[in-house]
């Protein structure tokens, strides 16, 4: 469907100087940055608005199997919140870190928490965490000494799982 | 009305440092007339060994950019991640 603008007249107008436009149909940037512009608030690069998507990922697991539900994101702009529950570990005696990677974006250059739930663990985790760089996500424990990630020895059970969500900057 | 359903790639971005993010989408058509669009993501970092079986043309890109170097780059990077608190 080709694009059209309409002011608030009804008349067809240049692209530039419109005042209250109505635009039947999508909008689409086809040149490869493109976006909504707002030069007047900031830098052009930090104030354009140039991305907006949804849809699944696909989450993995570090160490054996697991069983991933609901795995969904949204982007807007560069910030993408994604959320899954997951249950059915296989492994729930090694001592590494319990990782699910599998993000639909690469992190940019910064850390991220997010909020978490869970069952049937012994480790009192309280967020979620995606380093910079990463496509995993990592849980840790409030602690009174160092940093304490949720280690697979630490799923009690066969009925442990796992809610998350998190939002975090991806590159672009 | 004829739905029919194809799952396609229908974006490939390559990072600065060899990382893959691809999009997959599942296009539904009503008579030939696209009326859904869903998309799935996921990331393959340089050296990862899912990209030789992921759908075309992610295996041709793959290949083309993790070259030996690209592939180190991205393991020392890696190495040198800093958990919190370090």
């Amino acid at each position: 469907m080709p694009l059209s603008v309409i002011d608030s007249t009804g008349l067809a107008s240049p692209l530039t100087g419109l005042n209250n436009p109505t635009v039947v149909g999508n909008m689409t940037f086809s040149t490869n940055g493109g976006g909504i512009n707002f030069t007047q608030s900031s830098a052009q690069n930090a104030a354009t608005f140039n991305d907006y998507e949804y849809g699944t990922w696909s989450p993995t697991i570090s160490s054996g199997t697991f069983n991933a539900l609901r795995p969904r994101y949204t982007k807007v702009g560069r910030l993408v919140t994604v959320s899954a529950y997951c249950d059915t570990f296989s492994d729930r005696s090694s001592s590494s870190s319990v990782s699910i990677g599998g993000l639909p974006f690469v992190s940019g250059d910064v850390e991220s928490l997010g909020s978490i739930f869970m069952r049937y663990t012994n480790n009192s985790v309280s967020a979620s965490y995606i380093g910079s760089g990463s496509s995993s996500i990592l849980f840790y424990a409030a602690s009174s000494g160092g940093y304490a990630p949720l280690l697979y020895s630490q799923l009690n059970n066969s009925s442990f799982q796992i809610y998350f969500a998190v939002t975090y900057a991806a590159t672009f | 009305m004829t739905l029919a359903s194809t799952t396609i790639i229908d974006k490939v971005e390559v990072l600065e440092d060899g990382t893959i993010q691809v999009r997959q989408a599942t296009v539904i058509t009503d008579n030939g007339v696209e009326i859904a669009r869903n998309f799935n993501r996921w990331v393959r970092h340089p050296g990862d060994a899912g990209a030789s079986t992921d759908p075309a043309p992610v295996p041709a890109i793959s290949s083309a950019v993790w070259t030996t170097p690209v592939i180190a780059a991205y393991q020392a990077a890696v190495a040198a991640q800093k958990q919190p608190g370090q």
